[in-house]
């Protein structure tokens, strides 16, 4: 432990004892002193982070791993856990202890006067450490385990507010869809035990990159790991837990369900890259889920009237972004997304946050307007928000997702897998983005008040501890772009920084290099969608008031977007069969899924279980007949073999 | 060297021959009565409804019959032998004696010789 | 040979001998006084004492080989199966400790009944041949057939126990046959020297019938479709702790006789055995998995899931029996199986509280939020049997699965799988019905403190063994649990 980088281990650790201090000892604390422990807790941790940050930072071989329990030796099998320290898991550290403690410290308002508060911030506290863990973690096995974790305090701070329906509700939607999620990524993990004999992630890296390119074997193993990600990064068809947990307190939205938590899938992939490099056609599957994803998101949001749902769905839709840029190949593009992306809608998230701290728990943007001079502080920094997110240069959001773009249209990895549409899509989808975050600021800030005056008298700008955080994350969206610049032409920092974490040398992803010219125009092309769809925006709601798409937004076609593409509509008619059988999660799992069919192909599955059913009458006759078919049968097996020697 | 065994099939057939013919040359010639003619199976009338119920008695007295029984069946090849290795085979018949004991005392204070 | 040429060492056998005494004891106390503590405490003292000779021949098994002349092998394997039975049969006594079945006053042989059983399972698995593994499956099974058949009075009771002696009977008859047949065409009994003969030369159609036979009479006992029907039934119909009793320890001892088979008696050579026991390890996949996913009872699940377990245990025994994964995985899945079923069946035994019906899902709403304790147990023992990590049933599975890639049953890893995914759905229904439903009405649990003790050492086990799966591993393959395999 004399290396300053392995003292990053004891992140977990820290995190836990905070969650253990405030959850068991939190009776006895006064208010602020929870709030004001976990903080510290966060900004240890964060600490700890930029330590190994700066001890890698000045070192050639930048991957340090902390073996810490042997865990099982079974012959050939051995499932060592331990911790791995290289750029890719620091990266995912700094985010989530660094945007993690501003979320800490912004929580001390923002629950203020909750009398849940020592549950809260030991719940939050523990999240930080199973993510840690999650990230840390150098086999699927450990990795399993804090996935799980962030899964559980996901879950508890969903519902945090338990005693209204709609939070239970919809935190057992996420335990539901993430358990589809956990069976993909379990498979994978059997997989890789009984084709590689380990769980270590680079061992496993360092064995698919012996297989056979684009082997049936990988591409399986990484399309179930897609459905691990998926479920917990939100992906179609898994993402309809995610506007649900918009029904937590916002600065949770903003910590789990929007920078850190549903990144993890994005990291899951980024972390298997050579296991990914190896199979294109799992590559694509990553690909085209996330471009549908994006889109789809994208076109929902235009229709939400919810401050916070809207932004769920655009990270839904982000999120998509980073499973293109992942699935292209370009894995340390995906990551740098994931921090900007950070930023810029944990800014948004608590600005929201702000937003409805303020108005007393409005969340209806049709409600609000005119908060600009209300909430100057607030209204600033969420322009910058929405300017990073519609991927304005110079800020943060301009730089990943042009190299999102460009790095999809130059994917040789996916050559055949139509990189062209795929850019095209991602394309719409910024265009897109850049209206819909208009509306939202639009909506909450600009134009005329549309609330109550007894509302609006008591309007008040959120104090320091909240609005310091949304100021350091509004300078941070400004500027993280910087360590990314467009690599044919400037510096860039953090390619080099995360490609070896993730490729580790095992294997390279092809990419065209097309002319400084081509990736000119390419960069102008982004900057006008994004252009175009802010202008849009302005002509529509700031300059018109909404009246061209008045009639658009009461027609089936926006109550279709609203609802979500009719995505749950129609889990609800395949799993509950019509019924809004939604009250009783146990009536719906039991009686529709396993009835009706698992996920609707579960028919065939179904009939078969009421064909072993039948079977079963009760009679002895029968089960001695069945007895006495099954030893005929051996015996006719016997005599076949015995023919064929 | 199988002289001992025909003189054994020898005796057994004449006693069986003897037996029925001296019955046959001695006894009193009577009209047989019904019960007589009947087949003989263990005390249970062999006519009438084969459903009848009869008491489970007869089974488990019969049953622990051939236990015992069998338990002397078991010591006969020890006793030729037993000369080879008479600590080993003492010691062994002992132990085999004392399982059957407790499930003779078992059997005995469950009451299942009681004649109810 | 009267006297065995190492004398007598009463080492590898004690365990047995020890359950032996401790059933007499029992029986006769139970005649003097009628009084379940009495029978329940010497059993618990004779399993414990059992356990210590056990634990020793894990430790130092060399040192208590073979004895009496007969073929009793001591290894890892079988030390280590031992322990398994004497875990399970020691949790199910506690069970049942202030349940109805051990309470009926007039009837002291519930216990000495529960301790024959693991003696038979226990010669089971250190048998070395054919006649000591028939003796132990006879003790064993007529032990069981009573035991299940013990709410009399009761229909589904006396069905159950009928049901289970008529076709254990006819399996019974069945492996008899095929050992009958092995013996005809190979002139042994040990499976060592049959193993020899079989690889010698080409095996006739005679030995491999009864080959095939044998492997119905121990299917049926573990529980292979199609051998598995009496399995939801009898498990349902039978008191709960004997069905948490028989659902572990029957299945250990005739796995670990099965394993010995596989691994010794038949030789790698012989492939058609092999392809036999893959084709029930698939249907038993197929069927289990699918039988369990429309159960509304707990019992009946669990029945079905004890099925689809078995195809894992199949999977693991396949490649073992070829020598081409170590059998130290069959032996550390049916430890983890012993501690999460019986908890499983343990939990659904409080909560069904003398209600014949008390194990439908219903029954399990709310339970989360009114007995947070038994409900958090239940859940670890339902996602540790869907194979969860950290938990025990994750390794077992994880190793089951890596021994069939190793020994080249790819499709029927690929299967085992695919059954996994359809596991979880029917494990966590349940979940679902403890935490995320209201309580139709006021859940009340058998009032049993040594029930709780039950459930609480079977959780233990459970997670301990999840997080340190490693510890039995190294003592069970430290023992030598490679079996002696037939070149």
């Amino acid at each position: 432990m004399s290396d300053p980088a392995t003292w990053l281990t004891f992140a977990p650790a820290l995190a836990l004892a905070g969650a253990i201090v405030n959850g068991v000892f939190g009776r006895w604390l006064r208010a602020p002193l929870h709030g004001l422990l976990a903080s510290a807790v966060a900004l240890g941790a964060f600490a700890l982070s930029l330590v190994a940050f700066v001890a890698l930072l000045g070192r050639e071989a930048r991957s340090v791993a902390v073996p810490l329990w042997d865990y099982l030796r079974a012959g050939d099998l051995a499932v060592p856990l331990g911790v791995m320290i290289d750029p890719l898991s620091v990266t995912m550290m700094l985010i989530i202890t660094g945007v993690g403690s501003l979320i800490h410290v912004y929580s001390i308002g923002y629950m203020h006067d909750d009398p849940g508060q020592s549950r809260y911030f030991a719940l939050l506290n523990l999240f930080l450490a199973a993510m840690s863990v999650l990230v840390l973690a150098d086999s699927y096995a450990l990795m399993f385990v804090g996935w799980e974790g962030v899964g559980v305090a996901s879950f508890l701070l969903i519902g945090f507010w338990y005693d209204r329906t709609a939070n239970a509700d919809a935190g057992r939607k996420a335990f539901i869809v993430n358990r589809i999620g956990d069976v993909g990524l379990l498979l994978a993990m059997f997989l890789m035990i009984g084709a590689f004999g380990t769980l270590t992630i680079q061992e496993v890296n360092a064995a698919a990159v012996e297989r056979a390119f684009g082997s049936e074997l990988l591409g399986l193993i990484g399309v179930l790991l897609l459905v691990g990600a998926a479920g917990k990064s939100a992906q179609i068809p898994l993402h309809v837990w995610l506007p649900d947990a918009m029904a937590g307190p916002t600065p949770v939205s903003a910590l789990i369900h929007a920078a850190t938590m549903v990144t993890a899938g994005v990291y899951l992939v980024a972390r298997s890259a050579p296991l990914f490099a190896m199979t294109p056609f799992a590559s694509a599957v990553v690909a085209w889920v996330g471009a549908a994803t994006a889109l789809v998101a994208a076109l929902v949001a235009l229709a939400q009237t919810d401050v916070k749902k809207i932004l769920a769905w655009s990270t839904i839709s982000q999120l998509g972004y980073m499973f293109v840029a992942v699935g292209a190949g370009a894995y340390w593009v995906g990551i740098f997304h994931v921090v900007t992306h950070a930023f810029f809608k944990a800014l948004l998230f608590l600005g929201a946050g702000s937003v409805i701290h303020a108005l007393h728990g409005e969340q209806d943007l049709r409600r609000m307007g005119g908060l600009r001079r209300l909430l100057p502080l607030t209204h600033a920094t969420s322009l910058l928000g929405v300017l990073a997110i519609a991927g304005l240069p110079p800020l943060a959001g301009f730089f990943s997702k042009d190299a999102i773009l460009v790095y999809t249209l130059t994917s040789e990895h996916l050559a055949g897998y139509g990189t062209t549409a795929l850019y095209g899509v991602l394309l719409v989808t910024a265009a897109l983005t850049a209206f819909y975050m208009f509306r939202w600021y639009h909506g909450i800030f600009g134009g005329a008040s549309r609330m109550d005056a007894k509302v609006e008298a008591g309007v008040h700008e959120s104090p320091a501890v909240m609005t310091t955080p949304l100021v350091v994350l509004a300078a941070f969206s400004a500027v993280a772009g910087f360590v990314g610049l467009p690599a044919f032409a400037f510096p860039n920092a953090i390619k080099g920084w995360l490609q070896d974490a993730t490729l580790r040398g095992l294997v390279e992803v092809p990419f065209a290099h097309p002319s400084a010219a081509v990736e000119w125009t390419l960069i102008a092309v982004s900057v006008v969608a994004a252009l175009a769809g802010l202008a849009v925006g302005a002509w529509v709601y700031a300059r018109r008031a909404g009246a061209p798409v008045r009639r658009l937004a009461d027609g089936p076609l926006a109550t279709f977007a609203r609802g979500g593409m009719g995505v749950d509509g129609a889990y609800r008619a395949v799993v509950v069969g019509g019924s809004e059988g939604t009250a009783d999660g146990v009536a719906v799992l039991d009686r529709d899924v396993v009835d009706r069919g698992l996920l609707g192909l579960g028919s065939a599955l179904t009939l078969f279980a009421r064909l072993a059913a039948a079977v079963q009458t009760g009679f002895v006759r029968t089960y001695a007949f069945a007895m006495f078919a099954g030893a005929v049968v051996l015996a006719l097996v016997l005599a076949w073999t015995g023919v064929r020697g | 060297m199988y002289t001992a065994l025909f003189m054994l099939f020898l005796a057994a057939g004449f006693i069986g021959v003897a037996a029925l013919a001296i019955t046959f040359v001695t006894g009193p010639k009577k009209t047989p009565q019904t019960a007589t003619l009947e087949a003989y199976e263990a005390g249970i009338p062999a006519a009438g409804d084969a459903r009848e119920r009869f008491p489970i008695h007869f089974y488990l007295v019969a049953m622990l019959f051939i236990i015992f029984d069998l338990e002397t069946a078991f010591f006969y090849p020890l006793a030729i032998r037993f000369q080879e290795a008479p600590q080993y085979l003492f010691w062994n018949a002992l132990v085999f004696v004392a399982i059957l004991g407790v499930g003779y005392v078992y059997v005995l204070r469950r009451g299942v010789l009681d004649w109810r | 040979m009267i006297v065995p040429p190492d004398g007598l060492v009463l080492g590898g056998i004690a365990p047995a001998l020890t359950l032996l005494v401790a059933a007499a004891t029992a029986l006769i106390l139970g005649t003097v006084r009628a009084d379940a503590r009495q029978g329940g405490a010497v059993a618990l003292l004779g399993l414990a004492a059992a356990a210590v000779f056990a634990v020793r021949n894990l430790v130092d098994p060399g040192a208590h080989g073979a004895t009496f002349g007969v073929q009793w092998v001591v290894d890892g394997a079988s030390a280590g199966l031992a322990v398994a039975i004497l875990v399970g049969t020691f949790l199910a006594v506690l069970l049942s400790w202030d349940a109805p079945v051990a309470r009926v006053g007039d009837r002291p042989e519930f216990h000495p009944l529960l301790l024959l059983a693991a003696t038979g399972g226990i010669a089971m698995v250190h048998a070395g041949d054919f006649v000591v593994l028939l003796l132990g499956l006879e003790i064993l099974s007529l032990s069981v057939y009573a035991l299940s058949a013990w709410r009399t009075g009761v229909r589904e009771g006396e069905e159950a126990g009928m049901k289970y002696f008529l076709l254990g009977a006819f399996a019974s008859a069945i492996l008899i046959y095929g050992v009958a047949l092995t013996y005809g065409a190979t002139g042994a009994f040990d499976f060592a020297s049959i193993g020899a003969a079989l690889a010698a030369g080409a095996p006739g159609p005679l030995a491999l019938l009864g080959g095939a036979f044998v492997l119905v009479g121990l299917g049926f006992k573990v529980s292979f479709a199609p051998f598995h029907q009496w399995a939801p039934d009898v498990y349902t119909g039978a008191p709960t702790p004997v069905t948490a009793f028989m659902s572990v320890v029957v299945k250990v001892a005739a796995f670990g006789a099965l394993l010995r088979v596989a691994s010794e008696a038949w030789p790698a050579t012989v492939p058609s055995l092999d392809l036999m026991l893959a084709i029930l390890v698939a249907l038993t996949l197929v069927v289990g998995n699918l039988g369990a996913l429309l159960q509304s009872g707990a019992k009946r699940m669990l029945g079905y899931s004890a099925v689809a377990h078995a195809g894992y245990l199949g999977l693991a025994v396949l490649a073992a029996g070829q020598g081409l994964a170590s059998p130290t995985t069959v032996v550390w899945y049916l430890l983890a199986y012993t501690f999460m079923n019986l908890g499983a069946f343990a939990v659904t035994h409080l909560v069904m509280h003398d209600d014949p019906q008390g194990d439908r899902i219903e029954a399990w709403q709310g339970l989360g939020a009114r007995k947070p304790g038994l409900a958090i147990a239940m859940t670890l023992f339902l996602f540790s049997l869907a194979g969860f990590p950290p938990l025990a049933g994750f390794f077992g599975k994880a190793l089951a699965v890596r021994a069939a890639f190793d020994a080249g049953w790819s499709s029927l890893a690929v299967l085992a799988l695919l059954a996994a995914v359809v596991a979880v759905v029917y494990y966590t229904r349940f979940v679902f019905a403890m935490w995320f439903a209201r309580a139709p009405r006021a859940i009340e649990v058998a009032p049993s403190d040594a029930a709780r003790w039950a459930v609480g050492l079977a959780a233990a086990g459970t997670v301990a063994m999840g997080l340190f799966p490693d510890v039995w591993y190294a003592l069970v393959e430290g023992a030598g649990a490679a079996l002696a395999l037939v070149p």
